[in-house]
């Protein structure tokens, strides 16, 4: 009978394709655990690039009155430069410290993409026509039921929605293992600049007062001690801050390519849960000294 | 080779020399030497800092960049899943549909005692049920007088779509629309007056909306039909595509022979497509019904097989229709239910099979002048392309002159069009160009009982597209249209509109204008005072003479001092009517540059009948 070799095939299908994503569990854990790790890291930022927009509008603001002979002169620049107004505007971000919060932002997304399609959750399309076919072969198997030239139908069709929602959420992990490693090369990339980006930041964050302990050694500009001693320890805590803000990213990074490698190769579990527990616990160690580190700055 | 001096190079030299200066000034103790150091360490620390800030602005560059292209991949994810797996994932659906489908066709009802599919020789042709003295004449709904169960009409009305199958309901309408183009086709293909979306509703009952299955059961188009009706195409050889099969399957219901595509006339052909059985059972067909509170349960489950449980899982073609109305996307006009879908088009361009009817003026306006671009000779040609463009708002200067801003006037309308974006205006940007003066030259797509009503259906599809001047006063394809080929300061078109749609309308009816055309108010009046057609205002003071001797698709004409005007009355209130006039505009006027529906009161105005 032409319909039951029509519904062998079917099932045959779907069974391929369950059969195909049987291993398309790997790298989900590391995933989770990365991004989790990656959360930690752009919590931690908050404070440093609210600190970073200060300090780099202030900068900006003097560069601009260097350069503009008639603004030191007369003490009013006549000149509304478009371009100098983001170094003016307290309603948006100076340059530097809005690519950081954008790049940040932009990988918390796209952590948040890949996790819904990793979880299952992803192929909304499919899902709704999924489900329509659903409640088809639903009204289908019940007026089968009835008519006993096709009873035997029954038990197949019932049997083909689970097969179908367990066929769609493989699908969806697969999408999340292929989105991952197409795109693997330009997240690194991203977290790499985030990473050795930290020394411009410490730059800009310790501009004004080193210029101001420069030109107190040179007779300058006179800084009474108590002063002097702040801009240092100030200093001294950016460094710190900043050192384990690179260290966050850096981990942030090696826990991706610990993803990438679950992905291409799968590795024994033993040393999966062993590497991943160390990396989880250095992270959590180093998030802590961030948030320590930013509190000590007054 | 030396390697390339980098800015952190550049940075770390400045603060090397930087910190050679302040050495070198706490060594001396010359004045003069002391200031000279500390200039040049104002101007040390100064390339120290905009070598900072230079820094800071190429790494948040590099960050943007990097942004850009995560956004971008983030975004291919989300929004194209269908790559890769998921295609494995949707080739598999299709394989199971098809299965299911198959299945199905078997078990859907009311093909027991269709005509066409019981139709033996030896036994009662087709087109009457089989003899019994038991069986009654079949009932029809157009009235509801037969089986007392309530007419076609008067089961739209209090149509009412379960909450819990709006959304289903409304991706489907979503998706007829989008293939409005397609039906469009096979519609015209099969009549005049077939309106296309009819075509989408059967589709959607018959095939699930799928273009890989015939529209006479859903079986695969891979081979001729399996179940009832076996064998179809009969022409031709598998695999068939979805339109040669269409057509086949519209015109073997014979479809082609329909006139009356008014609303109750439109359900009872689709209720028929599917068979009689409901309707000889007395009963609201799922076939039109399912999912609204007209029928929960009941239906054929196999030929002559009733199930009176047995549920449905597809929309009724009137509930669709339902929601096509409540969205606005259809509206149903008159006592007799004229359906007009042309907010249901949408946006796209309409694919009209037939050449637009008309006096030679008309075929010249819409005729393809030839390939214009930059660079191009045929001035006459440009103006009328720079027109167009100016219709569909990406306005050009009308001066003849094809130059950049042409070429880009023409672009920005083949993006919106969904052509290719080459500032070259061939002929299918030219047909894009001219859809809306297509659309009001063609055939109206409902049946008309008199010459009025055809006036005002005429009326309204005109001013649906906004006929307005292009490229200065009383000039543009619409004034030649309107004006037989003349435009110019001088050809007020108010008259020529409506005399325009009038013909249309009489031709659309196989009969002659009834009066001749004229584009001078003050000559309308004449003739119609000389042909006893003229109602003064004066004699229509109460609202009861107004409405017993003014009817829809008259004339209403203003000759005062100061003004002449004349129009198209399209209803008639007891203080007012409503009307669709040209060289008008939002208030009233008669030099404007429009052709717009108005509301008017009975001040000043006389009147003009069609005959």
């Amino acid at each position: 009978m032409i319909l039951f070799s029509r519904f062998r095939l079917a099932f045959a299908a779907s069974a391929m394709l369950l059969a195909s994503s049987c291993n398309d569990g790997a790298g989900l854990a590391e995933f989770r655990t990365y991004a989790s790790a990656f959360e930690r890291a752009d919590s931690a930022s908050g404070n440093i690039l609210d600190r970073l927009s200060v300090a780099e509008r202030n900068q900006g603001r003097l560069r601009i009155q260097r350069q503009n002979p008639q603004l030191r002169r007369v003490g009013i620049d006549s000149d509304f430069l478009t371009a100098n107004a983001i170094y003016y505007a307290s309603s948006v971000d100076p340059p530097l410290t809005m690519a950081y919060r954008r790049a940040i932002a932009t990988v918390s997304a796209y952590n948040s993409t890949l996790l819904a399609f990793a979880q299952g959750q992803g192929l909304d399309a499919l899902k709704i026509e999924a489900q329509r076919f659903g409640t088809e072969i639903g009204a289908l198997g019940a007026v089968v039921g009835g008519a006993p030239l096709l009873a035997a139908l029954g038990p197949a069709l019932a049997a083909l929605q689970p097969a179908i929602d367990e066929a769609l959420a493989a699908a969806s992990r697969a999408q999340f293992r292929e989105a991952f490693i197409k795109n693997y090369a330009l997240l690194d990339q991203m977290l790499a600049t985030l990473s050795d980006g930290t020394r411009e930041v410490y730059n800009v964050l310790t501009a004004e007062g080193r210029r101001a302990l420069s030109e107190h050694a040179d007779g300058s500009r006179p800084l009474a001690e108590p002063e002097r001693r702040r801009i240092v320890a100030e200093a001294d805590a950016y460094r710190e801050a900043l050192s384990e803000w690179q260290l966050m990213f850096a981990q942030t990074r090696t826990l991706m390519a610990e993803v990438d490698r679950a992905m291409r190769a799968p590795p024994s579990l033993t040393r999966q849960v062993a590497s991943f527990t160390d990396e989880a616990a250095r992270l959590n160690v180093t998030a802590s000294a961030v948030k320590a580190a930013i509190l000590r700055i007054r | 080779m030396p390697e390339a001096v980098t800015t952190d190079d550049v940075r770390r030299l400045a603060l090397e020399v930087e910190a050679l200066l302040l050495d070198r000034l706490a060594a001396t103790s010359d004045p003069s030497e002391k200031e000279v150091l500390r200039a040049e360490l104002r101007k040390t620390r100064d390339s120290i800092d905009d070598i900072t800030a230079e820094t800071a602005l190429e790494l948040a560059h590099r960050l943007n960049t990097l942004s850009d292209r995560l956004r971008a991949a983030n975004s291919a994810v989300r929004d194209a899943p269908f790559d890769g797996i998921a295609s494995r994932m949707q080739s598999t659906f299709d394989r199971l549909q098809d299965a299911v489908g198959g299945l199905g066709a078997t078990i859907r009802g009311g093909a027991a005692e269709d005509e066409e599919r019981t139709s033996t020789p030896g036994q009662p042709g087709a087109g009457t049920p089989p003899a019994s003295p038991s069986r009654p004449a079949r009932p029809s709904r157009r009235t509801g007088a037969a089986d007392g169960r309530g007419d076609y009409a008067g089961l739209f009305k209090t149509c009412q779509i379960q909450p819990e199958r709006l959304r289903d309901t409304q991706r489907i309408v979503d998706r007829i629309a989008e293939n409005a183009r397609l039906y469009e086709d096979v519609a015209r293909a099969v009549s005049r007056t077939m309106p296309w979306f009819v075509v989408g509703l059967i589709h959607s009952l018959e095939a699930s909306l799928s273009l890989r299955r015939h529209l006479h059961n859903g079986d695969p188009l891979t081979a001729q039909t399996v179940q009832v009706p076996a064998g179809r195409p009969r022409a031709g050889t598998p695999p068939f595509s979805w339109k040669e099969s269409a057509l086949d399957a519209l015109l073997m219901k014979k479809l082609d022979e329909v006139a009356d595509w008014t609303l109750p006339a439109m359900l009872e052909r689709v209720e028929l497509y599917n068979g009689p059985g409901y309707l000889n059972r007395g009963m609201n067909s799922p076939y039109l019904w399912s999912f609204s509170q007209h029928w929960t349960k009941g239906k054929f489950v196999a030929d002559h097989v009733f199930d009176p449980e047995a549920p449905s899982s597809q929309c009724g073609a009137a509930v669709l229709l339902r929601d096509m109305v409540n969205r606005d996307l259809l509206k149903i006009e008159g006592t007799a239910g004229t359906v007009s879908a042309q907010a249901l088009l949408g946006h796209r361009s309409a694919a009209l099979a037939a050449p637009p009817q008309g006096p030679a003026h008309v075929q010249k306006e819409i005729a393809f002048p030839g390939e214009v671009s930059m660079g191009s000779g045929d001035k006459k040609a440009i103006r009328r392309v720079q027109e167009w463009c100016s219709f569909h708002r990406t306005a050009t200067p009308v001066d003849g002159e094809f130059g950049p801003g042409t070429r880009d006037a023409v672009k920005a309308f083949q993006a919106t069009a969904g052509i290719p974006e080459d500032g070259v205006v061939d002929q299918r940007t030219w047909s894009a160009l001219t859809t809306p003066m297509l659309r009001v030259l063609a055939p109206i797509a409902q049946a008309t009982a008199t010459l009025n009503d055809a006036v005002v259906a005429v009326g309204h599809q005109h001013v649906a597209e906004h006929p307005i001047e292009l490229g200065g006063d009383n000039m543009g394809a619409w004034v030649r249209l309107y004006m037989a080929g003349r435009e110019g300061e001088e050809q007020q078109w108010c008259a020529g509109f409506l005399c325009f749609v009038i013909e249309q309308a009489a031709r659309a009816r196989g009969e002659k204008m009834p009066f001749p055309r004229q584009v001078a108010v003050a000559a309308l009046i004449a003739d119609a005072k000389a042909s006893g057609r003229f109602i003064a205002g004066a004699d229509l003071k109460t609202a009861a003479a107004r409405l017993s001797r003014l009817r829809p698709g008259c004339v209403f004409v203003i000759k005062t001092a100061s003004v002449s005007h004349a129009g198209i009355v399209t209803a008639v209130g007891g203080d007012s009517f409503e009307s669709v006039e040209g060289n008008t505009d939002e208030d009233g006027g008669s030099r404007g540059f429009e052709a717009i529906p108005n509301r008017r009161n009975y001040v000043d105005k006389d009147f003009i009948l069609l005959a």
